[in-house]
């Protein structure tokens, strides 16, 4: 198992290197610069060429990749260009709100799908099965800006005056500090509720339609022929001998989703105004604001790599065949 | 307001999705408030303008209640609130409610006393004396002196700052403190536009910023926690979220009526334009022309409609041989139906542009030539220029060579990507191709720049001074922003004796002449002036929203107590 993980770990490392190397020079290469947006003629081409300066732009790419791995070695990650703060600084505002976001937004696709996908399951072909199955792949198919614009319209006040939920930001901003603590955690999970709910209807989708072909897989199975056999509940049976089963596969889209979880707080959060990454991520990539994107890719990177690597070590720990590979 | 003052090349974001508005049937609906003041030839005088600074004044004297919040929506979160290192214009609006200028910049471009009390330039008018107010604190107690005024000067000189308006302060050799309350600002030479490069920037605090060294300016402490000695005082910054300000109990004219403004961040436009629906956000500014109809109709909402700062062009790079000849830019101009732009994809809310001066601007010149829409014309012209289509395949050539081009525009526009499409359809009844190409906005501005394009779609944010020479002198002819590689030594010469021509009447006549000239030559085709279209919840009183910027009297906004919203 130590070998196994070590292995693992190893793996992640080369990984992390090789993506850090590729983001470098895609962002570098890529045309245009931090400076042409906010460019303009009364700044002199000499201050120009200081503010180049100042970030080591005006070094040859291999010099500054070069000095970039060492600060990458010192765990550094610079000043960002357009924001004038430092790279971690941004990094630690919004991470936390995206990993609440995303982590918030993962949960809720999992129970959602898993729990539709037993019911699809043990209602096979029943008109319930067809319009779940229907209606995940309609939800599945529908990009998540759309999704959002789509609960914007409906939920937020869009259409006539129905205003349920609020349309944006993690807070009220007017009345947040004036309230008590029950106050603040509703009105906290109130903003939640559209942002999580545009992320994981998607994935939950996938994830049922998973979930159903599992478990009906491992329904026709001997075990659960004998199971039955011994006069078990319908209940025992799906849920003791069937679901444990079925679940194993469910462990690496777990590992899968992440990414996909991801990519979707960087559109989600554009759309509803949520203070994350995925906003800092965008912004910098538009920017050319070469060490916020890096870090920031850097982060996603890892949190993905991470997630990987839990969900290989969790399914080693269930099913011990696969550390013999 | 520092960005006031920039001229700046904008990519405007706009909204990607479309939304058709409503037949205009309802009778109810809002008429827009037009509330630009006209402009006067007060720009560059010392002198006050007396009638609005009586009206500046008066609010002082008349009745108003304090209290409620205004909740202004915005589409980008602010980088930085330190004038010395911010960029954007979402940064600028909310310095300009943290800091004092030497000066107010009226609506007319008139001076008013701020931070100063009086000014006076020395008989060789080398010399600009600023008499400052000694009852202005910073926000933490300490007295704004004189030493924060030089202290200022020398930050927004010092070249590893890289203030990005560094170049307004290039005519002035040094500012010198007399005492506590008296600043000199000593010229290089004598010039019309000495009394606006002297107080362009708001004044920092000395004895907060001085230990920082100037290579740390650019991520130092200050910049996300100011402290400023404005009407409004510096409370909140939730990263990406909203900044919040709120009324200084020391401002030295008394607290301004609002409690407080909080400025909230929501990235996306549509979701912007229904916060404004819904009332939460009291404010929005730039709203896209296609949602005023159905804004109107709102009974919460006040339109505030003038024109902008900004113009729509399309550049014809002249070192392609397409564009060399005088005659085809005016024919390419000729061809263009100009009004139908504005009418099917601006709803109107645009003026036809004839030059390259606001009319916002003292020396814009009204009577400029005009290339009105006549396709006939155009292709007379064209084929006096050669241009035939002798293959018959519908596309004019000459000399074996297509009238053939691209025309480069960012994306997320949406308006500039429907103009290059219209502008195709329009040029093909000349037997001209154009082809859109819509790039990503970094590289298009970076093409732009390198002058790498052959025609492109594009704005300039308009100055507060009038100024010709970066964009289209020859001495600019190597810098990114002369775009066309624009040269003409008729232009240039006007252009020089204009920049230092005293006499206002004599420099209009100049100014004038240069703009005939660039109009002549067409190396822009000029499409539209934008007019700007704000909303406000209609609770606000004393609104005076101007070209020059919407926040310019938002001190002295209030709601009435029986109408406010918030505490």
């Amino acid at each position: 198992m130590r070998t196994f993980i070590l292995r693992r770990l190893l793996v992640s490392a080369v990984t992390l290197f090789g993506l850090l190397t590729i983001n470098f020079f895609i962002i570098h290469l890529a045309p245009g610069g931090p400076l042409e947006i906010f460019d303009n003629p009364d700044m002199s081409a000499e201050v120009r060429k200081l503010i180049l300066k100042s970030y080591g732009l005006d070094q040859p790419l291999p010099i500054q990749y070069w000095s970039y791995l060492k600060s990458m070695c010192r765990l550094e990650f610079g000043y960002s260009i357009a924001k004038k703060r430092p790279v971690a600084d941004e990094i630690l505002d919004t991470l936390p709100n995206t990993i609440q976001l995303s982590m918030l937004a993962l949960s809720l696709e999992l129970s959602l799908g898993i729990i539709i996908g037993i019911v699809a399951a043990v209602r096979q072909d029943s008109h319930l099965d067809k319009t779940l199955r229907l209606s995940s792949l309609t939800l599945y198919s529908i990009p998540e800006f759309y999704l959002g614009l789509l609960f914007l319209l409906l939920f937020a006040g869009g259409v006539g005056a129905l205003a349920w939920l609020p349309p944006s930001g993690m807070v009220d901003l007017v009345a947040y500090d004036s309230m008590g603590f029950f106050e603040k955690l509703a009105d906290r999970i109130l903003h939640l509720i559209l942002p999580c709910m545009t992320i994981a209807l998607g994935g939950a989708a996938s994830i049922s339609r998973y979930m159903r072909g599992q478990l009906l897989e491992v329904i026709r199975q001997d075990y659960i022929r004998t199971a039955r056999a011994k006069g078990l509940s319908e209940r025992a049976v799906i849920f003791k001998h069937g679901l444990r089963n079925a679940l194993m596969p469910i462990i690496t889209i777990i590992g899968l989703s992440l990414p996909v979880v991801f990519s979707g707080t960087v559109i989600v959060e554009n759309v509803f105004g949520w203070p994350g990454m995925g906003r800092v991520a965008v912004d910098a990539a538009f920017q050319r604001d070469y060490p916020i994107f890096l870090a920031v890719n850097l982060m996603f990177g890892a949190l993905v790599v991470a997630g990987n690597l839990l969900a290989d070590i969790l399914y080693a720990v269930v099913d011990p065949r696969v550390r013999l590979s | 307001m520092q960005k006031s003052t920039a001229l700046v090349l904008i990519a405007l974001l706009a909204a990607s999705l479309s939304c058709t508005p409503k037949q205009p049937s309802d009778q109810t609906a809002s008429k827009p408030v037009e509330s630009a003041t006209p402009v006067t030839d007060r720009g560059t005088s010392e002198d006050l303008n007396p009638q609005l600074e009586e009206k500046w004044e008066a609010f002082y004297r008349s009745k108003y209640d304090t209290g409620d919040t205004l909740v202004v929506g915005t589409i980008g979160d602010a980088e930085s609130l330190n004038d010395l290192t911010h960029v954007t214009s979402s940064a600028a609006d909310i310095i300009s409610l943290l800091f004092l200028q030497l000066t107010r910049t009226n609506p007319d471009f008139s001076h008013g006393p701020a931070l100063a009390r009086s000014w006076q330039f020395s008989p060789d008018h080398l010399e600009l004396t600023f008499k400052l107010r000694d009852d202005v604190t910073w926000h933490d107690g300490v007295k704004t002196t004189a030493q924060d005024v030089k202290f200022t000067f020398e930050k927004q000189t010092d070249e590893v700052i890289a203030w990005s308006a560094i170049k307004w302060k290039e005519n002035i050799k040094e500012c010198v403190v007399v005492d506590d309350t008296t600043v000199k600002f000593i010229f290089k030479k004598v010039y019309p536009y000495q009394l606006m490069d002297a107080v362009v920037g708001v004044i920092l605090p000395k004895h907060l910023l001085e230990k920082v060294p100037s290579a740390e300016w650019k991520s130092c402490e200050f910049n996300r926690n100011p402290i400023g000695n404005g009407p409004f005082k510096f409370k909140e910054w939730r990263a990406k979220e909203a900044i919040e300000v709120v009324a200084s109990e020391k401002f030295y004219r008394g607290r301004p009526p609002l409690n407080r403004i909080i400025f909230k961040v929501v990235p996306d436009q549509e979701n912007l334009v229904l916060q404004l629906k819904t009332g939460q956000i009291d404010f929005m500014e730039q709203v896209p022309p296609k949602f005023f109809e159905e804004l109107s109709h709102n009974r919460d909402l006040v339109p505030y409609v003038f024109p902008s700062r900004t113009y729509v062009y399309i550049a014809w790079n002249l070192k392609n041989s397409l564009f060399q000849s005088k005659k085809v830019r005016q024919a390419l101009t000729t061809a263009m139906d100009r009004q139908e732009i504005i009418d099917a994809r601006l709803y109107k809310f645009a003026e036809i542009c004839k030059g390259p001066i606001s009319p916002i601007i003292w020396a814009y010149n009204p009577n400029l030539p005009d290339f009105p829409y006549d396709p006939e014309k155009a292709r007379k012209w064209l084929a006096e220029e050669g241009w035939k289509d002798s293959d018959g395949d519908g596309i004019l050539d000459k000399d074996g060579k297509r009238f053939e081009f691209t025309i480069q525009t960012n994306q997320g526009n949406k308006i500039r990507e429907d103009i290059t499409v219209i502008v195709q359809n329009q040029l093909k009844k000349v037997g001209i191709s154009a082809k859109p190409l819509i790039l990503e906005a970094n590289t298009f501005f970076s093409n732009l720049n390198k002058k790498e394009f052959e025609s492109a779609v594009a704005g300039w944010f308009v100055g507060l001074k009038m100024e010709m020479t970066t964009i289209w002198h020859s001495r600019s002819l190597n810098d990114k922003f002369n775009h066309v590689y624009y040269s003409n030594p008729e232009f240039d010469a006007v252009n020089d004796q204009a920049c230092d021509e005293m006499d206002r009447e004599k420099a209009r006549k100049l100014w004038w002449r240069a703009q005939e000239i660039i109009v002549e030559d067409q190396p822009y085709t000029f499409l539209y002036v934008p007019k700007q279209i704000n909303f406000l919840h209609r609770r606000f009183k004393n609104v005076q929203m101007e070209t020059i910027g919407w926040s310019y009297n938002i001190e002295q906004w209030w709601a009435p107590k029986d109408q406010q919203k918030y505490r």
